[in-house]
């Protein structure tokens, strides 16, 4: 392993991080929404979350390219501020990244505050808890199962991006040169050992951290997640 | 006074109220499945957003148009007919859930309640541990906690044993004596509407039916059960219990009763339906049945079915029903000023 190698590593780990903590606090609210509401609106929002998973990445890298790049709405609207637009940089494929793993963070969401117990909430509202008590000492840990499958798909998917970045970010090194990128680069270089390594790391570490919290869910949680209370 | 004039319109069913609750004592929301009762129980509690009409209590507006002050702003604690305990924690957790934080307006007490429903070995446990009996009776615990003004229970009975229902009205019961918190409760149980009620209240169709205290809607409550009846009241009597026996007095005459589950000093109200009431007379002296009431025919009057009469007889200043068929009534020359002997089965005590 390099240097370049780990500087890959460590910008991918951050890059899923945080695109993890920054989906959590996006997909939450959303999912709550999402569980609630059934309406034309609520369709076209779902439809449009749902989006990454049927669409090619190259679409969506090609759209938020034009958006994010400098000529983009978004971009030029930064330039304009005095910032720097987003193609080609970490804020860019961080937004990109948040973008392309929603579905994976609000489904699984949406499905847990479908099954919450109705009538515990109901009983907290007639003890004095307003809407925020309720949340986090009722919803949150009737809702330990899906947070965590949301956290760990967000997680494993932005670790698994590569045509999205592609399009955006190119290959920077320490900037947007994340794991699947590098193994490209290696490979396009017929550096073979090199990409074999980081390639098998990748395998064996994505199955670990899925199988550690599937394992996990069913040990601790059993079916009592979706059970109603 | 909770005054209440609310309509909510549902697919295929209508709720229309308009009632004064006293805010007093116990109120009895009775009606068949289906009128609306639990409906009306939720849009006290806060709990119904698609309602309309104005709801009162004292001088605050729970509900004026279509604006509502949140449920949890009501101080209105609600027992449900499922207990709807918090499954991930434990039953002390559970109870102290709705206690003010900083112990202000504090007036029911954990110690307190702890004792009078008698929960302290089931504490550290879990609401999955707990019989539904238990369940429902951390429930009524956890209500009593919050410290509301006003306690709502939806049939908290319903789904439970014959044990564990006396178990829950004696807690009631005491729980009423105890820290006289008005209730509302809905009941479609004849018996829970006559050991706790002072007021009842009878929804049908989405609608009040009648309303008054619980002696007046005799009646009302025949109408909508097993045919008529009467709600005796007795008075204790400091006596030793015979043979699983106990004394009480109505019109200073002895009835004997099979012991309560719980002793209670105070009054006891005692169903006695029509067709269960046999006159004579005399005094019947062989004979299995040992509740004999001496008792004036008051009234004569026809009965559901032709054959048979409902004699309404006068217990000082209470009234007892019997039902007996037209020929007996002719055969016994029964009529207004008649003085007879009343006769019912202690087994048929509520």
């Amino acid at each position: 392993m390099t240097a370049l190698d780990w500087q890959a590593v460590s910008l991918t780990l951050k890059l899923g991080l945080y695109s993890t903590l920054i989906l959590l606090l996006l997909a939450t609210p959303l999912a709550w929404w999402l569980a609630r509401r059934h309406s034309w609106l609520s369709s076209v929002i779902q439809a449009v979350v749902a989006l990454p998973l049927v669409l090619p990445p190259t679409v969506l890298g090609f759209y938020l390219l034009m958006w994010l790049g400098p000529s983009g709405f978004v971009g030029a609207t930064l330039e304009s501020l005095g910032l720097d637009h987003l193609a080609f940089s970490f804020e860019g494929i961080l937004v990109a990244s948040v973008i392309y793993s929603l579905p994976f963070a609000v489904q699984p969401l949406v499905e847990s505050f479908r099954q919450l117990p109705q009538g515990q909430l109901e009983a907290a509202a007639t003890l004095g808890a307003g809407w925020w008590r309720r949340f986090w000492t009722l919803v949150i840990p009737a809702s330990q199962g899906g947070f965590l499958v949301a956290a760990t798909l967000s997680f494993a998917h932005t670790l698994g991006e590569f045509g999205v970045i592609l399009m955006l970010g190119g290959s920077i090194p320490g900037e947007t040169q994340v794991l699947s990128i590098l193994i490209y680069d290696h490979t396009e270089a017929m550096n073979y050992d090199a990409a074999g390594n980081l390639a098998l790391g990748l395998l064996v570490f994505s199955f670990t951290v899925l199988l550690a919290v599937y394992s996990l869910q069913k040990r601790t949680l059993g079916g009592a997640t979706y059970a109603k209370g | 006074m909770l005054k209440v004039d609310v309509s909510l319109q549902r697919a295929g069913f209508q709720l229309q109220v308009k009632h004064a609750f006293s805010g007093t004592g116990v109120t009895a929301v009775f009606g068949p499945s289906g009128s609306g009762k639990s409906t009306l129980l939720r849009v006290i509690a806060g709990l119904e957003t698609q309602v309309s009409g104005s709801v009162q209590w004292h001088t605050t507006d729970w509900l004026q148009g279509r604006k509502q002050l949140r449920a949890e702003h009501r101080k209105v604690a609600m027992v449900f007919q499922q207990p709807h305990l918090f499954s991930k924690k434990s039953v002390m957790e559970n109870i102290l859930y709705g206690m003010p934080k900083r112990g202000e307006g504090v007036f029911i007490h954990p110690d307190e309640v702890i004792k009078v429903l008698g929960i302290s070995p089931l504490l550290q446990r879990y609401p999955s541990a707990l019989s539904g009996g238990q369940q429902q009776r951390v429930a009524l615990a956890r209500a009593l906690l919050s410290q509301p003004r006003l306690l709502l229970l939806d049939e908290p009975m319903t789904g439970l044993d014959y044990a564990a229902k006396q178990q829950i009205l004696a807690d009631l019961k005491k729980v009423q004596q105890r820290f006289q918190l008005p209730m509302i409760f809905v009941s479609h149980q004849l018996d829970e509407v006559v050991q706790l009620a002072d007021d009842v209240v009878v929804i049908n169709q989405g609608q009040v039916e009648s309303a008054g205290p619980l002696q007046q809607q005799v009646p009302q409550l025949a109408g909508h059960s097993d045919g008529p009846l009467s709600v005796l009241e007795l008075e204790p009597v400091e006596q030793v219990p015979q043979q699983g026996l106990q004394c009480w007095r109505i019109d200073g005459q002895s009835l004997w009763l099979p012991q309560a589950l719980e002793e209670t000093s105070a009054k006891q109200r005692l169903l006695v339906w029509a067709r269960d009431v046999s006159l004579a007379l005399q005094p019947l002296t062989a004979s299995s049945l040992s509740n004999q009431l001496a008792a004036n025919v008051v009234a004569v009057e026809a009965a559901r079915h032709a054959a048979e009469v409902i004699v309404t007889l006068s217990l000082g200043d209470q009234q007892l029903r019997a039902l007996i068929t037209r020929a007996s009534c002719q055969r016994l020359a029964l009529a207004p000023g008649v003085k007879v002997m009343a006769a019912f089965k202690a087994a048929a005590v509520h």
